[in-house]
């Protein structure tokens, strides 16, 4: 009954540990977002404006997708534990908040939190804003279990992940009748499901293809460049085959209403998310096994 | 039609990319006729002996082919390569059999023979003796008496008359497996000393009925 109560113990005191660690995120959202600094200070409501609980709640759940991959391993001693997931924790924050930083520089590169989320309350960039927080954090969730506890390979990985996921967010417009700065401006709901779903999509996709074993960090790299090309060799593939198998027609009519862009959006979203995920299958789960033969 | 384009260019790319940098592609020769073997034999005499083939791949296949090198004044040597279709397809019956000689003097031949039928009537590796039947018998002298089995040879002796018959399959260019078809794909001999291409089940039948029984067992 004792161990019972001590190990119940532990994990409520890890429990407690969690809560001091977001309460450190809290702060130290402040250092990479001065201007937000009141308002992630201040008392939230909800119902005031829910453009901005949708972005600050988006952070607290990529920092619980991130925290999420750590382990306490109590065996090894409490305080060694509680060191390494500080530690862990800590650099998980870092890299998730600039990695917010730095991808909202590029997407949002003509608009200000300020303005849309705290004047104009736009929802789509609100939706915009809520999954590439959670797309980053898998992202780094993913980075964190590859590196397996070695720094210099976690900041190159993170590094190699980030400009991968740059350079897809750019590849948008290509892809998608909707134009994003212009709906954006709109706060065209349809636009930022269309590119919340292309989001989704870029981000099973690089996940895939960082998901696989490696012995040394050059031919990993190699691998995953190769195989975030086979995804985007792969998806156009799937693409085309939904729409003629469901008899998609995506054409918008002269006269583009929001409706019209909502069903568009919906539909753009759904169709990439569903394209990455199938071609997850092909990049990542078919094993050749060695070409080498064993005679 | 740019779409297309860019489709086609990115497969390009993709095929560029993964033929240069894959590490697959390192390490392995391509042998596509007796030159390019040449080139990866060392100095004679020496013997290459197919001993395994292997092809991998659904619809585009990639072949490979496992030679033991066989030389006279060093030990043997194993060494795997990919191969051509038409070269694969070509040697597809002389497992077991010499594919490439080279002699002391550097020159090549390239018709399928016993293994070490170079070393055979060479007066460096051996001699002929009589044995009680009367018929003269290749033997290799003591400091090379590890031969026979680097050789897959087992109990076998080379007559004279085998001799013969090798010097003029060689001049004709006519492949030999012996005169009771002891080497090659079907030879008793390469059976036994090279199994690993026997063992391996080439044309293993699926029997449905006990495949569902046993996926079913296993899985549920």
């Amino acid at each position: 009954m004792n161990e019972i109560f001590d190990k119940l113990l532990i994990r409520i005191l890890f429990t407690g540990f969690i809560c001091i660690a977001l309460f450190l995120y809290k702060y130290a959202h402040t250092i990479f977002y001065p201007s937000k600094k009141k308002q992630i200070l201040k008392k939230i409501y909800p119902s005031e404006n829910p453009v901005d609980t949708l972005h600050i709640f988006s952070r607290l759940i990529g920092v619980s997708l991130i925290f999420s991959t750590l382990e306490f391993n109590e065996y090894i001693g409490v305080f060694i534990s509680s060191f390494h997931f500080f530690v862990w924790g800590i650099i998980g924050f870092v890299l998730y908040l600039l990695s917010i930083w730095i991808m909202e520089s590029i997407i949002f590169y003509n608009f200000e939190y300020k303005d849309e989320v705290l004047k104009k309350k736009n929802m789509a960039y609100g939706i915009v804003s809520f999954i590439l927080s959670i797309c980053l954090a898998y992202i780094i969730r993913t980075i964190f279990k590859e590196a397996e506890t070695s720094l210099v390979i976690l900041v190159i990985l993170w590094l190699f992940a980030l400009v991968i996921f740059g350079f897809s967010t750019k590849l948008y417009k290509y892809i998608s009748s909707l134009t994003f700065n212009s709906l954006m401006i709109q706060k065209n709901i349809g636009m930022s499901l269309s590119y919340a779903g292309f989001l989704i999509a870029n981000t099973v996709l690089i996940c895939s293809a960082f998901s696989h074993e490696h012995h040394d960090i050059t031919s990993y790299c190699i691998q995953v460049i190769l195989k975030v090309l086979l995804g985007a060799l792969i998806i156009p593939i799937f693409r085309f085959s939904i729409s003629y198998i469901f008899r998609i027609s995506k054409h918008l009519s002269a006269e583009e209403t929001d409706k019209l862009h909502m069903g568009q959006g919906i539909y753009e979203g759904a169709l990439f998310i569903t394209c990455a995920f199938l071609a997850s299958i092909i990049i990542g789960q078919i094993h050749f096994g060695t070409i080498y033969p064993f005679f | 039609m740019n779409k297309l384009i860019i489709y086609i260019v990115l497969v390009l790319v993709y095929l560029g990319l993964s033929k240069s940098l894959s590490p697959s592609e390192f390490g392995v020769n391509y042998v596509f006729n007796q030159e390019s073997l040449s080139k990866l034999i060392g100095a004679g005499p020496a013997s290459v002996i197919l001993t395994d083939t292997h092809s991998t791949g659904f619809i585009i296949k990639t072949y490979y082919h496992k030679y033991k090198v066989v030389y006279g004044f060093q030990s043997y040597e194993e060494i795997i390569v990919r191969t051509s279709s038409q070269f694969s397809t070509k040697h597809k019956n002389h497992i077991g059999l010499s594919i490439f000689r080279r002699f002391e003097d550097n020159k090549i031949d390239i018709t399928p023979l016993p293994p070490g039928s170079i070393f055979i009537g060479d007066r460096n590796f051996g001699s002929w003796k009589k044995n009680r039947l009367g018929s003269k018998t290749w033997t290799f002298y003591r400091v090379y008496r590890h031969l026979p089995n680097y050789l897959g040879w087992g109990e076998f002796k080379p007559t004279y008359k085998f001799y013969q018959e090798i010097l003029i399959r060689m001049n004709n260019s006519k492949e030999f497996y012996g005169f009771n078809d002891e080497f090659g794909v079907k030879g008793e001999i390469t059976r036994q000393y090279f199994t690993s291409y026997f063992q391996r089940s080439r044309d293993k039948k699926i029997n449905f009925k006990n495949f569902f029984k046993d996926y079913l067992k296993r899985n549920f």
